[in-house]
């Protein structure tokens, strides 16, 4: 981590030798001021995306900038993690430093900003003090259109079981041995239910689904059983042949082939199943990506565009539709908001309502709370690699979930870091 | 205009080997009876015949680095196979290239046959669900999947042990040594791939160590450090393998025939089967690939696989072509075969590009170096021409021509405008941060 924000401009002895013990030392100064409680000798690549975030924020403040840029940099924080980002930038900004933020969620912009500029489709739409526009206003020009509230549609839930997982324990082997990620966790999961998982950052949340897909690095033990009988998922083959889907929570990283067509990425999954004797069906395939694209408006220029060309939210429903091609029953969505525009979130939003009425059992990993409560009908918080409840969605509240998430409040910081 | 721009920055490749092929006829010398010695067909067919071995190898060596690995072996993995192919040819009875190259096309063979089995029961099956309009995959019965695929294996085993224990005790012919040459090289290339998927190595590093053990491998077979042995068709060999240097109905050398052949081949599969579409998403994002449900590992082996196969084809021709077998014979093979994929616009990092232009690669190569061969230029010469010729066209190949004109023209109208914002001074920012950097770190100690 020192080595990372102090890569260029490493201290010195003698203008050749570098002196790790100040750079350490100053690193942990700057994390400190962040309220990350992680060694400054930690590796980057054992960091979650969000404390990966946290540490080049600590660079850039290590750069004690006039003018600071942070493009989106609490898309992956969790929200504790966001108060502490908060605090700095004010503090940044007393002390005479420009701030440029860029950032999706409104909420951020009302509360730091002095003045706001919106910009759609690559072009400025407004610039005004913060005092002189509403939230609403913001919205507005931000899509275009005034948007409609979100409403949880009607469910037609007809009970059956589809997974069911029992007793979930995952063990990693990190740079410090052994590390238990999760631990006792058992629920089930009924058809056309969306079941949301809260909790911190690092708190497993991604784990339980990287765990059932069958990627999750480590030991695994408990059983998992579709439909009622037990499986054995020990690769994404595997979970695909069983009709699991999942949206990961890095969609540049873990998703999309970005120099490829939308076409390829959309058919990627299922061209073993469209082809006979390995031999492509092109015509197949197309008609399939045009289908989906169709399906979820993605905003393209057709299916033969550069994955790469495409905007973060139309990156995502690709990445969803390619998932949706192959027929799943389970869908796992891993953060499927995270970076993209308002306007985007609310298609997603209405997409995952469908779906469940479509009877697809889901499940969601979000860090947003509003998020968290509007999409789901029953929550399950997880905290430090443990289930800490299930709340149905009548009981879910803001303050209910966070007390699960967070038992005790006073150290949160460590426990996100840890 | 645009779109000009955008032909010529997508063809640029074959502008290159036109351009190549231009200078060689306008400055090649002529005959006394003025012909052109470039363009003749004579010379023309040379040149293929000349780079059908390094082709070869160039195009195991797409597919791998297309999936974003590298093969580093295939040099090695090539002298080995001359040096089993000259001894199957030139020494009877049961010598270290027969007790080796036996039980390896045994090997070979009936997995090869066993999985081609499997492969159309798989066809099979999952064509008639296709048709039922269900896309999900179908499970084959275990008599379908292992029973009858694993009995024609056995079948094809006993086979081709039967009829290659009985040329042991004579020499081997040409079908004997195209058959257990390569299937040994691709014994090599599975170790290779396994030790990649199932061991987690480094491609570079687990072929280089194979590169390394190969040559001592290929040594020990021969039974010396600088073996030759020597191949003389009708002599101490069988007549019928001067056929693999003839030309083909006096039209194409035949290695030439197995080169264009394979790219045809390959080009195909990478085009038009699941394989070559796993292979580009592989190369393009393994995570993603891996996310998707793609058998990672399946697809790395096989092409590291077809990597030695391919090869091992090149040994045996080697064979045919210089009329002997050694261990070295390979020496640098390699980096001719990536320096070959790389000029054809096929990254380093994987995920694109393709063999089309790998086989223009090769060709370049081979015409360059016959243009400075005809110039009777020193052969010292033409390796610093190679060096030149790989770093002009990567990097007209990496620069995206399109956009180098628009960022010319861009610059050009900036000037004409005298744009403020870039004619504005600004401090020298390394100095500047230096300074911070040190306040900050003074502060923390």
């Amino acid at each position: 981590m020192a080595d990372n924000i102090f890569l260029g401009r490493e201290p010195l002895i003698g203008g050749v030798l570098i002196d790790r013990r100040r750079m350490v030392r100053a690193a942990e100064r700057l994390l400190a001021r962040l309220g990350v409680m992680i060694a400054p000798d930690t590796r980057i690549a054992g960091l979650r995306v969000g404390e990966q975030q946290l540490v080049e924020i600590a660079k850039a403040l290590s750069l004690n900038a006039r003018i600071l840029i942070m493009d989106e940099p609490t898309s992956a924080l969790s929200s504790s993690e966001c108060d502490t980002l908060s605090k700095i930038v004010r503090q940044l900004a007393r002390e005479g430093v420009a701030i440029i933020y860029t950032s999706h969620r409104i909420e951020e912009v009302l509360e730091l900003a002095d003045r706001v500029t919106v910009l759609r489709d690559g072009r400025r739409v407004v610039t005004a003090r913060i005092d002189e526009l509403s939230r609403g206003a913001i919205i507005s020009a931000m899509v275009g259109r005034e948007m409609a509230a979100n409403e949880r549609g009607a469910t037609a839930r007809d009970g059956a079981v589809v997974l069911s997982v029992q007793d979930l324990t995952l063990d990693t082997l990190g740079p410090h041995g052994w590390r238990r990620m999760l631990h006792g966790v058992s629920f089930e999961l009924k058809r056309g239910e969306i079941l949301g998982i809260g909790g911190l950052l690092g708190s497993g949340r991604t784990e339980i689904l990287e765990s059932i897909f069958g990627v999750a690095r480590g030991w695994r033990t408990g059983s998992i059983a579709i439909d009622g009988a037990a499986v054995d998922i020990s690769s994404p083959s595997d979970a695909y042949h069983l009709g699991i889907a999942l949206v990961s929570e890095d969609r540049k990283e873990r998703g999309l082939h970005l120099a490829a067509s939308i076409c390829d990425n959309v058919a990627l999954p299922s061209i073993g199943a469209l082809a006979r004797f390995g031999l492509r069906t092109f015509a197949r395939e197309r008609a399939l990506a045009a289908d989906m694209i169709k399906r979820l408006s993605v905003r393209c220029t057709g299916i033969g565009q550069q994955a790469a060309a495409l905007s973060g939210g139309n990156q995502q429903k690709v990445v969803i539709g390619k998932w949706l091609a192959t027929e799943p029953r389970i869908l796992l969505l891993d953060e499927p908001t995270r970076g993209i525009d308002i306007g985007a979130k609310q298609e997603i939003y209405r997409l995952i309502f469908d779906l469940a009425a479509q009877g697809l059992g889901i499940i969601v990993v979000t860090s947003e709370m509003p998020e968290l409560l509007l999409l789901s009908d029953r929550i399950l918080v997880m905290c430090e690699g443990g289930q800490t409840g299930i709340l149905a969605r009548e009981n879910a509240t803001q303050e209910t979930v966070m007390r699960l998430a967070a038992p005790g409040m006073a150290n949160w910081s460590q426990e996100a870091a840890s | 205009m645009k779109a000009l721009v955008h032909l010529l920055s997508r063809t640029k490749l074959y502008w290159g080997l036109l351009l190549i092929c231009l200078i060689g006829a306008l400055i090649s010398p002529h005959t006394s009876s003025g012909h052109n010695i470039f363009l003749s067909y004579g010379n023309l067919t040379d040149v293929l015949r000349q780079v059908s071995i390094t082709g070869l190898v160039a195009t195991g060596m797409t597919m791998v680095i297309l999936l974003g690995g590298i093969d580093l072996s295939v040099g090695s993995v090539m002298g080995f196979s001359t040096v089993i192919c000259a001894m199957l040819l030139t020494k009877p009875g049961w010598t270290s290239a027969s007790v080796m190259g036996v039980p390896a096309a045994i090997l070979v063979g009936g997995a090869a046959v066993a999985l081609a089995a499997r492969f159309v029961f798989a066809g099979l099956a999952r064509g008639r669900y296709v048709s039922a309009g269900r896309r999900r995959e179908v499970s084959l019965t275990r008599w379908q999947s292992m029973g009858i695929p694993g009995l024609l294996g056995l079948l094809a085993a006993i086979a081709i042990g039967w009829w290659t224990m009985n040329q042991v005790p004579a020499k081997f012919g040409v079908l004997g040594v195209l058959l257990i040459a390569p299937c040994l090289a691709m014994v090599l290339g599975g170790i290779n791939g396994l030790l990649i998927v199932a061991g987690r190595l480094q491609p570079f590093i687990a072929t280089l160590a194979m590169m390394v053990s190969a040559l001592g491998i290929a040594r020990l077979t021969a039974g010396s450090d600088n073996a030759v042995v020597p191949v003389y068709t009708g002599t101490n060999a069988t007549e019928a393998f001067e056929l693999l240097r003839s030309m083909l109905w006096g039209v194409l050398p035949v290695p030439s025939v197995f080169f264009l052949a394979a790219i045809c081949l390959f080009g195909a599969i990478l085009r038009f089967t699941t394989f070559g579409r796993y292979a580009y998403a592989i190369g393009g994002n393994i995570e993603a690939a891996r996310l998707s449900g793609i058998k990672v590992a399946q697809v790395q082996l096989t092409a590291y696989l077809l990597s030695g196969l391919l090869a091992g084809i090149a040994g045996v021709l080697f064979v045919a072509q210089y009329r002997q077998g050694k261990p070295d014979a390979g020496t640098g093979l390699e980096l001719d075969a990536i320096a070959a994929v790389v000029i054809g616009g096929t990254s380093l990092m994987g995920g694109r590009g393709g063999l089309a232009g790998t086989f223009v690669g090769v060709l370049i190569f081979g015409l360059l170096s016959d243009i400075l061969q005809l110039q009777n230029i020193d052969s010292n010469v033409q390796l610093v021409m190679k060096g030149l010729i790989i770093v002009c066209t990567v990097l007209v190949q990496e620069q995206n021509l399109g956009q180098l004109v628009a960022r010319w023209r861009f610059r050009r109208s900036g000037e004409a405008q005298a744009d403020p914002r870039t004619a504005e001074p600004h401090r020298p920012p390394s100095a500047a941060k230096a300074q911070l950097a040190r306040e900050d770190l003074d502060e923390a100690s």
